[in-house]
């Protein structure tokens, strides 16, 4: 007699890829334990050493240079939101060029998007290096390696906005014998705004972060001014610029959620 | 009351249209029916015309240096014709620091990823057992978060010096809360419903967990991990920058020593990984959206 | 009677596929035509060609007397467009809009570029939205979001913007597909009004059965490409449903069976 088959609760397809996936994980995270000779349990071990930085090095936080670090808060609010907004108009004309449902000449599109592709794919950081070699260092690289990234992730995200609205209401324009333009006045971009303004506060909470960040590796700003204190060991007040830090990603993520309460409903 | 408009409207002519009918009627300045709700759409223009300002006001604020820029535009052939020059002589340190990076990011990944499940059980609002656990954990995750990645990496580079490690353990902060933060979403999105009646059967909190919340957030749980991977990727590829190991490291010694024949291998690198990786997650959204 | 649309052996192959294999039929102005089909038969490709949303393979198309399969210039195309509405079954309205806006939209292909891509609209224009919103039962919502609306409200304003076309047809895909049974008796009704007091030819796809014998006074039949009936609902035999279908006919809905013993 045969063996009854085993019930299964999920198909069998779906049940082997998770499997697959499962294993997949767990291979890479082997090798690549194997390649980093990583040891959590070394780090546990060593806590001692991470508490007591924290609390004789780090902490108290201090702030040294009040002048200085005023301004180079200044300088990086106003590169991440500068970026945004002038990225999201950049992206906004680009974007309706790039979309399957707009676009006038196929060729433009596959080129749009393969530019975009590569801003976004060259994390800011190494764009700012790049910048530098023409550039110098300062906020026009900072400001501009945001700008290129931001550029690059805004076309792709609007892109996808007014691909998603498009398709039926497009048709209903289309049937009442409208032209191209009209129907991306009339239809698309009322449509699509709510999700455009979704990705511009989206990329204005990132940019927050990454201006910092560009910031410390020669594109001006606060992430300067860190940059400068942990290099002279100054650990108390980098702990300051750090906190400061944190304290204005935090303000802008609740201004945008509240935003977008309030803007979107 | 007839009487009265008839006798008027033999000496005023009367609008065209009723009175009634202009009551709902919205009319513009110079009279023209509205077609839509001014008042319905102020909070949007409002905001867009905010920030419209804000934006201008951040650019004049920003010291930026016209001439600078200028002369930077005018160099970029030149800073070109640089990284144009192809120099495939540390290719192998290049890739072996390659693999390093993704090593990074794959083993952060891993390791947020577990830490992140454990904390969003207790951060999710309909799985914890206590409410204040979920209010003091949501707090100080929001503060790990606020901190980006590689001032993490920054900061446990001091104390436990360079390599790999540094840059594990610095994205993992930053990450789990990441997870955690997402994990719990996802979570929390599973309908009420479902958990009353699992509990109405008498199962028990680990059971309800395994049986009908981690599958129903399946789906949520793969975009958020993709998600994290890319940017713990790109984390652990610049985080040589500031002085720890990886690619980025490579890019900004090249960078230093005027390699730059040497950098724009690296960074084609880097580019080509992240591009295979969208285009690997864009695919598997892709599969797992026709399934639904 | 006027013809306002004779179809004339319409094909339309996807590579192998054959979609729509030698459609022939006319309407007549003021005629209500209901397509019966099994979903797949090709109803929605038929209604897409006559207005070239959809080119078809081969086959003429006679709308007041032009050949809408031989218009190629995109210019001409729009400006016949403009005479034919089309209603359908998701709505394809523009839910950010108010009510008026998007009923507005049915003078687009009137407009000189310019003032559509404005959106600036005439007076004339915005009255006539106005009598047909009020016809239609809708003055109270004309700034309303369209996205605030019911299912069958939002139908309702899918018709008033066909109507602002002045059509001499009107294309109804599905149109009821997505509503519950009370929004679907106004939804027909008001359409199968337009049609008579209007005096426009009007083609619905249907799946219901029942419906098509109620308010149709003309039905086409169409199974796998091809039209197996067309004539007056009086004609539709138990027998002809099982042949458009392709299944026996207490497999089918109840309404059917309803209908037709209503119809006998």
């Amino acid at each position: 007699m045969r063996n009854p088959e085993k019930i299964l609760l999920t198909p069998k397809r779906e049940k082997r890829a998770a499997t697959a996936s499962f294993l997949i994980v767990a291979a890479l995270f082997l090798l690549a334990t194997a390649q980093t000779q990583f040891q959590p349990f070394e780090f546990l071990m060593s806590m001692e050493n991470f508490w007591l930085f924290i609390f004789e090095d780090l902490l108290p936080p201090k702030i040294a240079d009040f002048g200085a670090i005023a301004e180079g808060i200044l300088q990086t609010v106003c590169m991440a939101i500068a970026a945004s907004m002038i990225s999201a108009v950049i992206s906004l004309a680009f974007a309706f060029l790039g979309s399957n449902t707009t676009a006038p000449w196929k060729p433009l599109k596959k080129i749009i998007r393969f530019f975009a592709s590569l801003q976004r794919n060259i994390p800011s950081m190494i764009w700012t290096f790049l910048l530098i070699m023409a550039f110098g260092i300062g906020t026009v690289v900072g400001a501009l390696a945001l700008l290129i990234t931001t550029c690059g992730f805004l076309i792709r995200s609007f892109i996808e906005t007014i691909d998603e609205v498009g398709g039926e209401s497009l048709e209903a324009l289309q049937a009442v014998g409208a032209g191209r333009l009209t129907t991306i006045t009339q239809v698309i971009i009322p449509a699509s705004l709510p999700g455009f303004l979704s990705w511009l506060l989206y990329s204005l909470e990132v940019n927050i972060r990454s201006s910092t960040l560009v910031g410390a590796v020669g594109g001006g700003g606060i992430g300067l001014v860190m940059m400068g204190y942990i290099k002279q060991f100054r650990y108390h007040s980098a702990m300051g610029v750090i906190l400061l830090i944190a304290g204005i990603v935090i303000l802008v993520d609740m201004l945008t959620n509240f935003l977008r309460k309030k803007v979107l409903a | 009351m007839t009487d009265l408009t008839d006798a008027l409207g033999g000496r005023f002519p009367l609008p065209r249209e009723t009175p009634e009918e202009d009551s709902s009627l919205l009319r513009d300045r110079k009279g023209r029916i509205r077609t839509k709700d001014p008042a319905r759409d102020r909070t949007l223009k409002l905001f867009l015309a905010a920030f419209l300002v804000i934006g201008i006001a951040a650019m004049l604020l920003m010291k930026i240096d016209w001439l600078q820029f200028c002369e930077g535009l005018v160099r970029i052939p030149e800073a070109l014709g640089k990284l144009i020059q192809i120099d495939f002589s540390q290719i192998d340190i290049t890739f072996s620091s390659l693999l390093e990076s993704i090593g990074v990011a794959v083993l952060s990944t891993v390791y947020s990823m577990v830490g992140g499940m454990i904390l969003a059980v207790f951060l999710a609002k309909n799985l914890t057992p206590f409410k204040w656990v979920a209010t003091v954990l949501s707090a100080a995750l929001t503060f790990l978060r606020a901190i980006p990645s590689i001032i993490w990496v920054l900061l446990v580079l001091v104390c436990v010096g360079f390599g790999p490690s540094a840059g594990i353990i610095g994205i993992c902060i930053f990450s789990t809360s990441f997870f955690a933060r997402s994990f719990a979403q996802c979570f929390e999105e599973v309908p009420e419903e479902t958990l009353e009646a699992l509990r109405a059967m008498g199962a028990g909190r680990v059971k309800i967990f395994f049986s009908a919340v981690l599958p129903s957030a399946f789906t949520g749980i793969l975009a958020w991990t993709s998600i994290s991977f890319e940017s713990n990727f790109e984390a652990s590829a610049v985080l040589g920058t500031v002085g720890a190991g990886g690619i980025g490291y490579v890019i900004s010694n090249c960078m230093t020593r005027y390699a730059y024949g040497q950098a724009i291998v690296a960074i084609v690198m880097v580019l080509l990984f992240t591009y295979i990786m969208e285009l690997a997650f864009t695919a598997v959204k892709e599969k797992n959206g026709k399934i639904k | 009677m006027e013809k306002v649309l004779e179809l004339s052996h319409l094909k339309k192959y996807y590579g192998q596929t054959h979609a729509v294999e030698d459609v022939s039929f006319h309407v007549n102005a003021g005629e209500v035509v209901v397509i019966i089909g099994p979903s797949g038969a090709g109803k929605s490709t038929v209604l897409r060609c006559i207005n070239r949303m959809i080119d078809p393979t081969d086959g003429n198309i006679l709308f007041e007397g032009q050949d809408m399969a031989r218009v190629k210039k995109e210019k001409e195309l729009k400006a016949i467009r403009r005479r034919i509405g089309m209603i359908f079954q998701s709505f394809n309205l523009v839910y950010r809009l108010s009510v008026f806006q998007n009923v507005l939209h049915g003078r687009l292909g009137y407009m000189s570029t310019f003032h559509a891509v404005a959106g600036r609209y005439t007076e004339e224009d915005k009255r006539k939205a106005l009598d047909i919103l009020k016809m239609i039962g809708l003055e109270e919502m004309i700034y309303k979001k369209a996205g605030e609306l019911s299912g069958g409200q939002k139908q309702r304003v899918g018709i008033a913007r066909a109507l602002m076309q002045d059509p001499a047809l009107l294309l109804c895909d599905e149109p009821i597909a997505s509503l519950d049974p009370s929004s679907s008796k106004v939804i027909m009704d008001q359409i199968k009004q337009m049609a008579k007091t209007r005096n426009i030819a009007c083609i619905v796809n249907l799946h219901q059965v029942d419906v098509a014998l109620a308010y149709a006074d003309r039905i086409v039949g169409i199974h796998r490409g091809t039209i197996v009936f067309d004539d007056v609902p009086s004609k539709l035999t138990g027998a002809m449903i099982e042949t458009i279908y392709d299944a026996p006919l207490e497999q089918l809905t109840v309404g059917i069976e309803e209908g037709i013993a209503a119809n006998a």
